[in-house]
């Protein structure tokens, strides 16, 4: 009950004209750079940061965390139109929404996502409202070890839930922490890593880093094959509507994706790409007729787009309750919170109760802004498509450099972002992940402290890490996460084998 | 040999090794806490411990395996654009950050990726009275000003 009132208080701060104007600013924003290949959420939240200087932090976040869920909806569209997901989360959405649109039935592909999403985004809403203030209040037992060994959680279960070698996740995120550590130490002030350079005093800039990885480096990378104009499958308005059977197949899916999308949103590191992908494999797994999948299955596009935007919500609940993003997109979130001077944790649902569930509001809000968007109006976006990438790219660039010079009025920023641009670029050349990069960049100060903290209270003994109960349970999970990928080769390596052994 | 795993380890070992060795001054417990130098010591070993174990698993592996580098005119393409946002950085303090932009997307849509001269110059313009408007007249973000005054 407790929990409603203090929702209902959120709306008050949510339906202000402010505020309103933003989060509708955001979810529009955000369903252009869902729309746009070669930038991502995380980087079209870094990118269009600097906007939000001089507006009320409550309202700059609604429409930072608007642009966040509206690029799930925006990705849908590249996805079924010309096969090519806007962002990551889409990607399963390409395999079977694609074929739909082939088939004449773009418009139930994209009505079918929309509905979805919509739905399970609803659903993560509400339960993100009651599990935060729990998981908050949990969280206020916690002290300095127990902060380390979460944050130290997030960076092993991004490796180990992720796809690709664990290995080179663990690598990357060693990677954030390293340009982490340049600048002052967090506790004495004392000067590392600087090598004489006075720009490096103030440390590596989250917002540079973020934005040449992610957006930059994707840029560079989309410009490598020639882009032949795309024309992408019409649609038109009547074709958006869903028949009977059409609902009747999916709301199955629509309500498994969701659960599953919130379940994975939940664990710190992974995100809405592993959320869709799992959300797909269990529909397929589930369904009477798994054959379809691949080759147009309405109810696979149901599943994986509820799945990646109830994840997208769901990556909310530690960022807010426990200040661990819980994927790259709420590492940029909350990098935001720092720069708009709230400082995140467990005590922010206390101390900044307003901003809080004022945000959860907006983002109901938000979402019933994005159905309204997408419904009626998905052809008019889908025009956006015809729009070359070679006009859009230098553009993308352009302001990625500005955005970069604007949050520290310093072009030595501007070059710390091209050259993050770099390598960002020779990142997806080499297959090594970016999200434990900006994931470590954004937890490496709280883990070093709290743990030179814990340190300190135990007299330089590790040992606290295990005497509490709760840190001895982290620490456990910890080396499950680090076990996982080891367990997860060796069952593949003995199916391998069984499989050698029946031919 | 596996240069997809191979390179990024040998390179996190080079920077594990400045880590450390620009730390090493540093001093790594400081009375009855961990000092400045502890943390990074730690992250080094660790990363040295994690570019062996990548090394070894390429060794285990096998095989080669190469990055997919472009062809030679997607190379030229990425390798032109680095360049042309290289030399945005020098530029912007003598023609400004607004005009910089400006003549790097013309330079950009027309000289690298080959697009008709119309278009190119007004999406350039556009963009950049775009940039203009949010971050100078809105947002009142003091970008660089060349002899244009933008």
């Amino acid at each position: 009950m407790e929990t409603l009132g203090l929702l209902a208080h959120g709306f008050s701060t949510a339906l202000t004209p402010e505020n309103l104007f933003a989060t509708f600013i955001g979810c529009l924003l955000g369903q252009f750079i869902g729309i746009l290949p070669g930038i991502g959420p995380a980087a079209g939240i870094a990118l269009l940061l600097p906007i939000t200087f001089g507006v009320k932090a409550t309202t700059a976040l609604m429409m930072l965390s608007g642009i966040m869920y509206g690029a799930m909806y925006g990705g849908t569209l590249t996805s079924v139109l010309i096969n090519v997901p806007g962002e990551a989360a889409s990607v399963m959405t390409a395999v079977d929404g694609h074929q739909l649109a082939k088939q004449g039935r773009a418009g139930a592909a994209l009505s079918v996502a929309a509905i979805g999403s919509f739905l399970a985004g609803i659903g993560a809403v509400l339960l993100l409202a009651f599990l935060c203030p729990i998981l908050g209040d949990f969280a206020l037992k916690f002290n300095a070890p127990e902060f380390f060994l979460l944050a130290t959680l997030g960076l092993t279960m991004t490796a180990s839930l992720g796809s690709g070698s664990a290995v080179k996740a663990l690598l990357m995120a060693v990677f954030g922490i390293m340009v982490a550590l340049v600048g002052t130490d967090p506790m004495v002030g004392t000067v590392r890593l600087t090598f004489g350079e006075l720009e490096l005093m103030d440390g590596i800039d989250f917002i540079p880093v973020a934005v040449g990885i992610f957006g930059i480096g994707e840029v560079l990378s989309s410009l490598e094959p020639s882009q032949a104009d795309v024309i992408p499958i019409k649609t038109k308005l009547k074709d958006l509507w869903l028949t009977a059977k059409d609902w009747a197949d999916c709301r199955m899916a629509i309500l498994r994706g969701g659960v599953v999308g919130f379940l994975v949103g939940l664990m710190p590191g992974v995100g809405p790409v592993v959320a869709s992908m799992l959300a797909y494999v269990i529909e397929r797994r589930v369904s009477k007729h798994p054959e379809r999948f691949g080759k147009g299955a309405l109810d696979a596009v149901a599943a994986a787009e509820s799945a990646n935007n109830a994840a997208v919500h769901g990556a909310m609940v530690p960022m807010l309750a426990l200040g661990i993003p819980g994927s790259a997109a709420t590492a940029v979130l909350l990098a935001a919170l720092v720069l708009l001077g709230i400082r995140p944790g467990p005590m922010l649902m206390t101390q900044q109760a307003d901003l809080v569930w004022g945000l959860i509001a907006s983002m109901l809000i938000g979402n019933i802004m994005l159905i309204f968007m997408n419904l009626p109006f998905a052809p008019a976006f889908a025009m956006v498509l015809r729009v070359p990438y070679d006009y859009l790219a230098p553009g993308i660039l352009v302001v990625s450099l500005v955005g970069a010079f604007a949050t520290t009025l310093s072009l030595f920023n501007v070059g710390i972002t091209i050259f993050f641009g770099i390598i960002g670029y020779l990142m997806i050349k080499f297959n090594l992940p970016r999200a434990p990069i900006v994931l470590a960049i954004v937890l490496a100060p709280m883990m070093e402290s709290a743990l030179r903290q814990s340190l300190m209270l135990s007299s330089g003994s590790p040992m606290i890490f295990i005497q509490r109960p709760i840190a001895a349970v982290l620490l456990v999970l910890v080396f499950v996460s680090l076990s996982l990928p080891f367990f997860r080769r060796k069952t593949v390596e003995a199916k391998g084998d069984e499989l050698d052994g029946t031919i | 040999m596996r240069i997809i795993d191979v390179a990024p380890a040998s390179v996190m070992l080079g920077i594990s090794a400045v880590v450390w060795g620009g730390t090493r001054e540093l001093p790594y417990w400081a009375d009855f806490t961990p000092g400045p130098a502890f943390f990074p010591r730690w992250i080094a070993g660790a990363g040295v411990l994690l570019s062996v174990i990548l090394l070894l698993q390429a060794w285990r592996a096998g095989g080669v395996a190469k990055p997919e580098w472009p062809d030679k005119p997607g190379a030229i393409r990425v390798g032109l654009t680095t360049v042309g946002l290289i030399l945005c950085v020098p530029l912007a303090p003598y023609l400004g950050f607004v005009a910089t932009a400006v003549v790097f997307m013309v330079a950009m849509m027309m000289g690298i990726l080959r697009r008709r001269l119309l278009p190119s110059l007004l999406t350039a313009l556009g963009t950049g009275g775009l940039i203009y408007a949010v971050f100078v007249l809105w947002l009142k973000v003091a970008l660089p000003a060349g002899p244009l005054g933008i």
